[in-house]
């Protein structure tokens, strides 16, 4: 059996005629004896009525107070894929073929418990297998498995796979099948050199690494979802990402060998990306031995609450990171007017020894002022100090991604060239062997990309 | 009167119609009661293809060191009382064919890591050439974690960071991407650092022998 994984986006299969293109392409790929396995993404986009986050708001909106749980929500977005997997069922089935739709269970997709972001664990194929071999086309759910059986009496719970999720399912399929590839159909022509949005004479890549398919889609780049890049890339399965309307091969995902030392004295930039909705902390305090106890505590306090954090940094006095912005006046709450202990030591019959340090949140005064009336009474015996915090609200990260891993030495004073020549600030800067990224304000963010494009992919031929 | 209780509930399930079935999965009759379909060895063969694992959990999947570095604090806070900026700096290095990793900007600073037998060109540029005050460290060694998703584990940094707090080890720096997490430390602390890491992340062979 010829077998290849097809999968299509919400806005593939949005309307009617749209569904039908796709469908098309189902049934071409049957025609030229290859067996197809679908998978779908939910139909359309936010605001639509069954989009993910349409169903998702329907569930919140019950009552804004009463949170949902993880579970329930998972199963109420799962919602939106079983609609669109059976409605593509059935307009392949006008075209003259049989098709069995599958939720992510039925398909043997089998996840960990991760609800909203659950990691696909492992793919029972027999029953997708069977299907095949009886001629039938699988049209499978994308984003979604389920647990295992906690017991033969019970059965798992529907889990979400997380954003992008149904390139995940295509790759996973893919590689559980046998697949000879995995096509990724969407409405852009394939992976492009930058958004279209920012970049207007971004191109179409013919050919791209798996390794800077996943930088990409680490760094911003929406295409494709980091993990499909990388489920594909440990298993050698071929992708293709191409549109559902066109007539454009596309661009092919696939490995690309290193180049040789005497070329890689020059980065080959692919891409460059943008990640955006970025907050920045930092944090200053003056006793340089204390940093490391403040840091630590910092760490783990939003460590506690999963808040993720990156791009991190440290001088002798002063540290950095950034956050997602949806989390930054979370990270403000939990900071503000906090107060870290450092050498905290009682002697018995002597004073106290140590130092309070106390944060000062930008912005924020009213419980730091109250807080630090509180501690001047402990003035006589512990000393207080303040780490004042800064935070640069709104940032984004701006990326040049390489076709293959170098250690170009210019590549950084290139970048920071192009950025200085349009006017942008660097606010902190990343690298490594396949990418360079630097944080900038987000009103400056288009003239940033622009600038990269223009000066590194624009300028260059890259390698494909 | 287990048969009995079986032939009532096989009886309702009748009535209520099983509808469920599709053409294909409908049970085949025998004798009127609803029987399990029957495959044959090569159906039941293709559903008993064994399962096919996909993705390691996310998570630090290994700890390493490599040593020969150095770290260079370039002072920027005079620059502009000179004709210099900031560009002119990673160009000069650039121009002398020296690689620079893990660059972080400050207020009044940059920092730059690089390998080792660079140091002398770079100092040269910098100190001699360009004027440029500088701290360096040398004798530092690289200590990477790499890890699965790493932007999905919360916490990471933190355990990381505490692991190394714990072995009595203050990073000179500390970078990371989404696919690991590095720490400069002083070359002697290397192996105590890659150690405290596979204890904490429980790798395969615990601390580097």
């Amino acid at each position: 059996m010829k077998i290849i994984v097809q999968k299509f986006g919400g806005t593939s299969v949005d309307t009617a005629d749209h569904r039908l293109s796709a469908a098309r392409r189902v049934s071409e790929a049957k025609d030229r004896g290859l067996s197809p396995v679908v998978v779908v993404s939910a139909i359309g986009r936010a605001g639509e009525p069954y989009a993910t986050d349409t169903l998702l708001e329907e569930l919140r909106d019950v009552d804004p107070l009463v949170a949902p749980s993880p579970r329930e929500q998972d199963l109420i977005m799962a919602c939106g894929e079983i609609i669109s997997t059976v409605i593509m069922a059935q307009a392949i089935k006008t075209l003259g073929h049989e098709t069995i739709a599958l939720t992510g269970g039925q398909a043997g997709i089998i996840t960990d418990y991760s609800f909203g972001n659950a990691r696909i664990v492992s793919i029972e194929p027999g029953y997708i297998l069977y299907c095949l071999e009886q001629g039938k086309i699988p049209v499978v759910t994308g984003f979604q498995g389920v647990t295992e059986r906690p017991s033969p009496r019970m059965h798992g719970a529907i889990t979400t796979l997380g954003r992008g999720g149904s390139d995940t399912t295509a790759s996973a399929l893919g590689y559980a099948l046998g697949a000879r590839a995995v096509e990724i159909y969407t409405d852009v022509d394939g992976v492009l050199t930058a958004d279209p949005k920012l970049v207007s004479n971004a191109r179409t890549l013919e050919t791209v690494s798996y390794h800077a398919i996943s930088e990409m889609s680490h760094l911003g780049a929406t295409v494709l979802n980091p993990r499909a890049a990388e489920i594909a890339m440990e298993h050698s399965i071929p992708l293709r990402v191409k549109s559902t309307f066109g007539d454009g091969e596309g661009t092919l995902i696939t490995s690309l060998p290193r180049r040789p030392a005497a070329e890689a004295d020059e980065m080959d930039i692919v891409a460059a990306t943008n990640s955006p909705q970025v907050s920045y902390f930092v944090f200053r305090a003056d006793r340089p031995g204390d940093l490391a106890v403040i840091e630590d505590e910092i760490y783990t306090i939003l460590g506690d609450q999963h808040i993720n954090i990156y791009l991190v940094s440290r001088t002798e006095t002063s540290f950095a990171f950034a956050v997602r912005r949806t989390v930054r006046s979370q990270v403000e709450e939990l900071l503000d007017a906090l107060v870290v202990p450092v050498g905290l030591e009682r002697r018995p019959g002597k004073t106290a020894r140590g130092r309070l340090y106390l944060f000062e949140v930008e912005g924020r005064t009213r419980t730091f002022e109250a807080q630090r009336e509180l501690l001047k009474k402990t003035d006589a015996l512990l000393e207080t100090r303040i780490v004042k915090t800064s935070v640069e609200d709104n940032c984004a990260i701006v990326s040049l991604i390489a076709q293959t891993e170098t250690t170009a030495p210019g590549i950084l004073a290139q970048l920071a060239r192009s950025m200085d020549r349009a006017g942008v600030q660097m606010l902190q800067l990343a690298n490594s062997p396949m990418s360079v990224s630097c944080l900038v304000r987000s009103q400056e963010v288009e003239r940033a990309v622009r600038a990269l494009h223009c000066d590194f992919v624009e300028a260059r031929q890259p390698r494909e | 009167m287990l048969g009995r209780f079986g032939g009532s509930r096989q009886r309702m399930a009748r009535k209520q119609g099983q509808n469920e079935h599709t053409s294909e999965d409908k049970p085949k009759k025998s004798r009127g009661r609803p029987t399990q379909r029957v495959l044959d060895a090569a159906a039941q063969a293709t559903l008993a293809v064994p399962r096919v694992d996909i993705e390691a959990p996310p998570g630090v999947t290994d700890a390493f060191s490599e040593s020969g570095f150095a770290q260079v604090v370039v002072d920027c806070s005079n620059l502009q009382s000179t004709s210099l900026n900031r560009v002119d700096i990673y160009e000069a290095l650039a121009s002398e064919g020296i690689s620079v990793a893990l660059p972080q900007i400050y207020e009044d600073q940059i920092s730059l890591v690089m390998k080792v037998e660079d140091l002398e060109r770079a100092r040269d540029t910098l100190e001699e050439h360009m004027h440029l005050g500088c701290r360096v460290t040398d004798g530092l060694a690289l200590v990477t974690a790499r890890a699965v998703d790493m932007r999905a584990l919360a916490g990471v940094m933190s355990r990381a960071r505490a692991a190394l707090l714990a072995a009595g080890i203050d990073p000179v720096q500390v970078g990371d991407s989404h696919a690991s997490l590095f720490v400069l430390v002083p070359e002697a602390k290397a192996e105590a650092a890659v150690g405290a890491w596979r204890k904490e992340f429980q790798l395969e062979g615990g601390p580097e022998p």
